[in-house]
């Protein structure tokens, strides 16, 4: 479902991209046509249909005009638009945005692991909430003891994870499965904490499978920062 | 009752179901569903289950940072086989987990009549 989700986001993304770039591109075209008719009065006068011929010489003139006129406007194929901006450069970016994307995504398991590699973790849903004092963190672990789960902050991190034992594993070796969609084994989440949560403060309580963990904000946190003096 | 609140959403909760020797067992998950929220009503051969979160321990001004999990209510139908003693369903909810105990119903055995 989550990969569904990403994939979604992705596509929406690059659809929205395309969208932008064909919208510039004609723009671009637009312009030029309107500069082309404002250089070329005798052109666009002539532009009816009995005055076919001289049209068409005046197209055929025009190439070389491009040339002689390329600072005053700009063919969306010339080199001095290219020179400023690159559709593949912009597909470059956006494509490094959405590697990153991945990546940074609230650090989803292990290092390295993308969406297309399956990870030996699962990953519950988890919320964070600001308050006027607080932070609240808030992950579903329905079904599983609070004896196993284990939150720690470690370098400013705070990791959870645990095991959810799948009991009928073991017990019921004979039985059949009708269905499997509940995700079991080890899970983690994991993310740097803000500048002024104060890890002392932190509270950990699991009601009705949902996990919630409470952080106060420092209050001056602001004005802990140092300032040095250079020398 | 469910259509009543267009922002959340009616969901299908996950659910494992398993065979034991005497009985079926269905487990859904349904994080945030507090014991009260958690039902379970047998129409015909139809089972359905719903649950309502209730996360009313919020404040009342909070800013969501991220948002992965959403309110949700919880509603799903199962159709029951005739193997299933309807009358000795019994069910139990914990920590998020609703597990329903469905008790196949003993295989008649065949009768035999001496000839006489």
């Amino acid at each position: 479902m989550k990969t569904n989700r990403w994939l979604v986001a992705a596509v929406v993304i690059l659809g929205i991209a395309l969208a932008a770039q064909s919208a510039y591109l004609f723009k671009i075209k637009n312009a030029n046509a309107d500069k082309k008719e404002s250089s070329y009065p005798a052109a666009s006068g002539a532009a009816h249909w009995g005055a076919a011929q001289p049209q068409q010489s005046a197209r055929r003139a025009a190439p070389i005009a491009a040339s002689t006129h390329a600072g005053h406007w700009h063919d969306p194929f010339s080199h001095s638009v290219l020179d400023s901006w690159d559709p593949f450069e912009e597909m470059d970016q956006i494509q490094n945005m959405m590697n990153r994307m991945f990546r940074d995504s609230l650090n989803r398991g292990p290092r390295g692991v993308g969406f297309t590699q399956q990870s030996t973790f699962y990953e519950p849903d988890l919320d964070v909430e600001e308050t006027a004092d607080a932070y609240i963190v808030r992950l579903d672990l329905p079904g599983v003891d609070k004896e196993k789960i284990n939150v720690k902050i470690q370098n400013n991190i705070l990791t959870i994870f645990g095991e959810r034992k799948s009991e009928k594993e073991e017990t019921d070796q004979k039985s059949g499965f009708y269905r499997m969609e509940s995700s079991f084994g080890s899970f983690m989440r994991s993310f740097p904490l803000p500048v002024d949560a104060d890890s002392n403060s932190m509270h950990a309580e699991s009601k009705n499978g949902v996990l919630t963990v409470r952080f106060s904000k420092i209050k001056n946190a602001a004005s802990t920062a140092k300032s040095i003096p250079v020398q | 009752m469910l259509t009543q609140n267009p922002e959340s959403p009616v969901l299908f909760p996950p659910v494992d179901i398993f065979e034991t020797e005497h009985e079926v067992v269905l487990e859904a998950e349904m994080a945030g569903v507090p014991k009260e929220g958690a039902q379970l009503a047998i129409e015909g051969d139809e089972l359905t289950i719903t649950g309502n979160t209730a996360e009313s321990d919020l404040p009342k001004e909070y800013t969501p940072l991220y948002a992965e999990r959403r309110p949700r209510q919880y509603r799903r139908v199962f159709v029951l086989g005739a193997e299933v003693q309807k009358d000795k369903i019994r069910a139990h909810y914990e920590n998020g987990l609703l597990r329903i105990n469905l008790p196949k119903a003993e295989k008649p055995q065949p009768k035999k009549i001496a000839i006489e």
